[in-house]
């Protein structure tokens, strides 16, 4: 009995009103079997949390925080470091380049995010038609995530070759002016936009798929006899059902895009210039190529304040209702 | 009418996707000197299969496919089973520290892998687990934080009257989730299963950095041993691609087959 | 609430594990002369080796199964790692203090990692097994000198020359590019010989009336931001130097010579029309594209380095021909750089690792390598070795010998090398575009460089 009142007075006290209401107070009853399976019920899902909890703090909860301790250090991995307080920190704001890449990041956010999750979200839907030969279509869709990037990066920076690559035959084919691609200060980052577009849509078309299969045919159903029209059961019905894969989808894919680095990595090593210099570049840059492991630090730490405020963001405005009934 | 701009689309789409594969299944076949050769989707003037013999002959290819199956056979075991049963806490079960907690898992995807790194690696120094499977296994087969995400998102989709009503029978919370909320989370666990498996085959920086001896070696490290200072053995590398990535398809058709036929089969939905 | 606290003791003692990785036993490259006789047991000691390029492996595999024979109480692990990986993943084992035994070095990493004292000073062992560093090219002997002593010895070097199409230069009736000049206003045989093999459409050369330089299907050389297998040796042919001094902290491009030689270079795109554009020749992909076009026989010729011999040869369907570089106002100069294995300071086995060096710096290993072509040997008497098996191939590549004997310069070696390197290459393909000025571009290039020697961010 004490364990469940104690219990029920920290909830009261800690409790954050829409975050963790928990058990509530009047469960304290003197049934011996029922405070039993309370105890169980209050226990469980310490219990089954924590497998993961174990190997999440461990594996990368401990890391990260790590990487907090080093930004306050100046280290170049090869001899011992030294506190530098908020130094690292100071010199960042003073960083042109720094700076740079950040906005060049945010520009390779808007341009993938957007497209990336629209087209993705379209092709769940055709794919969700009972028409024959959508299972072939489905894998098609998904192979060009199922590659492996380091290989797939060197074939696109062939298809992007200004004289001789297959786009700019396509373009000049059809009559379009030719693009410069990778190697044009204006075009690059787009370029790299795309390939990783193209890589993603597919995966992220899996979560919406499984999302669409997850709503019950009785809704469509019912307001069919409502006399609703396929574009109104999207915004009425498909999307607010979708919205929690939706919440997923942009929360993980919009994580990834701000660490973009293995396409820009493989094709362009940022250039031309400092074009393509993403922020997640940059900070492998200055750990691995300029040894300044506690500047990078300090940079990734950033990074990770920026991304923390998107996400709960998004939270917010896209997960808002994800706790509604179904009903 | 309707269905065949579908299929325009949709073969639109899949050119798009499936086009720079072609080449890379051309090259494979090419000798080294014909890989550049005129236009982009031109044919080997003989296939040949000598790019394939050479790279299982001068590197332990098949080594490093078991070794890649290993890993991501235990990697997707421990994430559908922990994952799930973590998801389910965070979804359903309310509990002191849960936002907190949730928000923390999230929170370590926010830091560039590129730094943590080294802490994680020194840690694995610590463990004496360079250099071994623990160290390429046990960052995933706990669950990892997108894998608890994906599931936790898909299991406030299902209706709570089902659970009340198997609660009202007695049911304790582990019977529930058996035999209500795993039933109906087949497309989703499938879906986990198949992204878990596929990220595992295709990890590349940290295997590479956590391992070193040939016998360690995974699949996504062969490939790009082909990868030279200043340019690349494209046939090889190519053929070495093709080799990986034939079994994340036919896993793929499998799976999609099992999960898309067992959602229409239920009819639940 | 334990549990929070017990994670939150745990954060910093990682955290401090994490830092002090690498001093840990920072004493023990001193005491690595003492712990030798402790290491000289009889049971078998395996050490890695780690290295890059995937080609030379077959080689060192060949002298390395000689070594074992020699020495059955050794084994050696070969670990190759592609050059994208390689740096960051050797620099992820130092910072936890498991490098390994032995390992491939580049001047560029070289003054970093010595002056944080992670590489074995070899002189003792030098002296104790009296190797004869006469035998050795010497610049390549003080490429890894530091404060007098030294940190590798010299196994390999490559020098640049031009590699041009045999069969096109037939075709076309060009006498082949064997003895070319080059100065910076009008730009000598070099660009007259460019000019011949760069043909449009309707089959005009540059210069030709009714030339298009919009259409051309053939182009003569290539003008690409690679600073060792390019403009580096045209600068040093002006008199140019890039570095003050090994360990030096100034760049001195920027000279009036500096900037004639670089717009020079740029006119062989912008203005005699003999190169692929400048989109071609960017930092990322230049070195690429022009081995690519090369092969495609879409190019004529280009400057490359000795290490491109195989994968170029291999995929050329046409006879591949080696020349010297044009002739510059200060003469031939070529830059000429060598790769050297370092011994990590913290090996656990320094006698067995030395002997590995030593091995791999010796005639009979240096032979074994030559005589298969992989790479040029270190020990200029086992050179011809390397030049019989190319010939074997077709191939004559005595031009790089010819140019290792002359003038040469090498690579700049100096702390941040790295950081400086890459504030240049953006600045210059800014310039390859034709954005920016040779003057303005080397003029920002030097000054980035220069705050990043003087140990900026």
């Amino acid at each position: 009995m004490g364990g469940v009142s104690s219990h029920a007075h920290v909830d009261l006290k800690y409790g954050d009103g829409g975050m963790s209401t928990t058990i509530s107070t009047r469960t304290v009853h003197s049934d011996k079997s029922l405070m039993r399976e309370k105890m169980a019920r209050s226990l469980a899902p310490y219990l089954l949390v924590f497998p993961s909890f174990v190997g999440v703090m461990a594996f990368m909860l401990i890391p990260a925080l790590a990487v907090i301790v080093i930004s306050f250090f100046k280290w170049n991995m090869l001899s011992p470091p030294n506190y530098v307080g908020l130094h690292n920190y100071v010199d960042i704001l003073h960083d042109p380049i720094a700076l740079h890449s950040i906005v060049t990041t945010a520009y390779y956010v808007l341009l993938n995010i957007p497209l990336q999750t629209v087209v993705a979200i379209m092709l769940a839907l055709l794919l969700n038609r009972r028409l024959p030969g959508m299972g072939i279509f489905r894998a098609l869709f998904v192979l060009p995530w199922l590659a492996a990037p380091v290989a797939i990066s060197v074939v696109w920076q062939w298809v992007f070759d200004p004289t001789s690559g297959v786009f700019d035959a396509l373009l000049s084919s059809i009559g379009l002016p030719r693009l410069q691609w990778l190697a044009s200060p204006t075009e690059a980052l787009p370029a790299v936009a795309l390939v990783n577009i193209w890589q993603w849509t597919g995966y992220n078309m899996l979560f919406f798929l499984a999302g669409l299969q997850g709503i019950p045919k009785y809704l469509y159903e019912a307001s069919e006899l409502d006399g609703s029209g396929k574009v109104r059961q999207f915004f009425s019905i498909t999307l607010p059902l979708l919205r929690p894969t939706l919440l997923f989808v942009l929360v993980t894919s919009v994580i990834g895009s701000f660490q973009v680095f293995d396409t820009v990595y493989v094709m362009t090593q940022g250039g031309p210039g400092t074009s393509t210099n993403v922020y997640n570049f940059y900070i492998f840059q200055q750990g691995f190529q300029f040894f300044h492991m506690g500047y990078a630090a300090a940079l990734s730490v950033i990074l990770f304040v920026v991304i923390l405020l998107v996400t709960l963001f998004q939270m917010r405005f896209v997960g808002k209702r994800t706790t509604y009934d179904l009903g | 009418m309707g269905n065949v701009v579908t299929y325009i689309v949709l073969i639109i789409g899949a050119f798009i996707s499936v086009f720079p594969y072609l080449w890379s299944i051309l090259t494979s076949l090419k000798p080294e000197n014909q890989v550049f050769s005129s236009h982009f989707f031109s044919l080997p003037t003989h296939p040949d299969w000598g790019n394939y013999v050479h790279i299982f002959q001068s590197v332990d290819l098949g080594r490093y496919l078991l070794n890649t199956l290993f890993v991501a056979v235990v990697s997707v075991a421990g994430q559908v089973v922990f994952g799930s049963l973590a998801a389910y806490a965070f979804a359903r079960l309310d509990f002191r520290g849960k936002n907190a907690i949730f928000l923390a898992y999230l929170s370590t995807l926010m830091v560039p892998n590129i730094v943590t790194l080294i802490p994680l690696f020194i840690m694995m120094k610590y463990l004496g687990w360079i250099n071994t499977y623990y160290a390429l296994i046990a960052p995933t087969v706990l669950g990892t934080p997108v894998g608890i995400f994906l599931l936790r998102q898909f299991f406030l989709t299902i209706p709570a009257e089902l659970e009340e009503a198997a609660r009202l029978d007695g049911a304790g919370i582990l019977r529930t989730f058996v035999q209500i909320i795993i039933p109906l989370s087949r497309p989703i666990l499938s879906t986990l299963a198949i992204i878990t498996f596929v990220s595992s085959w295709n990890n590349f920086l940290w295997p590479l950095i956590v391992t070193n001896s040939d016998q360690m070696k995974l699949i996504s490290v062969g490939i790009a041993s082909f990868q030279m200072q200043y340019g690349t053995e494209w046939n090889y590398m190519m053929a070495a691609a093709t080799v990986a990535l034939l079994p994340l398809v036919i896993l793929f058709l499998f799976f999609q087959r099992y999960v898309i036929e067992s959602i229409q089969l239920t009819g639940l939905k | 609430m334990k549990l929070k606290k017990k994670i939150l003791s745990v954060i910093p003692a990682v955290s401090l594990l994490t830092l002090a990785g690498c001093g840990v036993s920072n004493d023990t490259s001193t005491s690595a002369l003492k712990s030798q006789e402790s290491a000289s047991t009889s049971h078998v000691v395996t050490l890695r080796y780690m290295l890059w390029d995937p080609n030379e492996e077959i080689g060192y595999k060949k002298s390395i199964a000689v070594f074992e024979k020699l020495h059955p109480n050794i084994k050696v692990q070969i670990e190759q790692y592609p050059w994208s990986q390689y740096w960051q993943k050797l620099q992820t084992e130092m910072a936890a203090g498991t490098a390994p035994d032995l390992f491939w070095d580049h001047v560029t990493y070289f003054p970093t990692f010595v002056t944080n004292g992670q590489l074995l000073n070899l002189t003792p062992y030098i002296k104790q097994s009296h190797v004869n560093l006469k035998q050795y090219y010497p610049n390549l002997v003080k490429q890894y000198e530091y404060q007098g002593n030294i940190y590798g010895l010299p196994k390999d070097w490559d020098t640049i020359a031009i590699f041009y199409n045999k069969d096109l230069f037939a075709k076309d009736h060009v006498a082949p590019p064997t003895n070319l000049t080059w100065n910076p206003s009008t730009g000598g045989t070099l660009v007259k010989t460019a000019e011949q093999m760069t043909v449009d459409k309707n089959g005009k050369h540059p210069g030709q009336p009714g030339f298009n330089p919009n259409q051309i299907v053939q182009y003569g050389f290539m003008s690409y931001n690679s600073n060792q297998s390019f403009y580096y040796n045209f600068l040093a042919e002006n008199g140019v130097q890039v570095l003050n001094k090994q360990f030096g902290t100034q760049v001195l491009m920027d000279t009036p010579q500096g900037v004639q030689t670089m717009q020079s270079l740029m006119n062989l795109i912008y203005k005699y029309h003999v190169s692929p554009p400048g989109s071609e020749g960017t930092l990322a992909n230049g070195g690429a594209n022009a081995q690519r076009l090369f092969e495609q026989g879409k190019l004529a010729m280009y400057t490359d380095g000795d290490w491109d011999l195989t994968p170029v040869v291999s995929s050329c369907k046409f006879h591949v021909g080696i020349a010297l570089l044009p002739v510059g106002p200060k003469g031939r100069v070529s830059v000429m750089n060598g790769l050297s294995d370092a011994i990590y300071a913290k090996t656990k086995f320094p006698k067995q690792a030395w002997e590995l060096e030593e091995w791999l710096a010796s005639p009979q290993s240096e032979k074994i390598l030559a005589s298969g072509g992989y790479v040029w040997p270190g020990i200029p008497s086992e050179a011809p070795l390397f030049a019989k098996a190319w010939a074997k191939k077709g191939v004559d590549v005595t031009p790089f010998l010819t140019e290792s004997k002359g003038k040469t310069i090498s690579f700049p070696i100096t702390q941040n090398w790295g950081q400086a390197e890459n504030a240049i290459d953006k600045e210059f393909d800014l310039m390859w575009l034709n954005k920016v000025s040779p003057q303005q571009a080397l003029q920002q290039a030097v000054q980035q460089a220069d705050g990043a020697l003087a140990g900026g961010q």
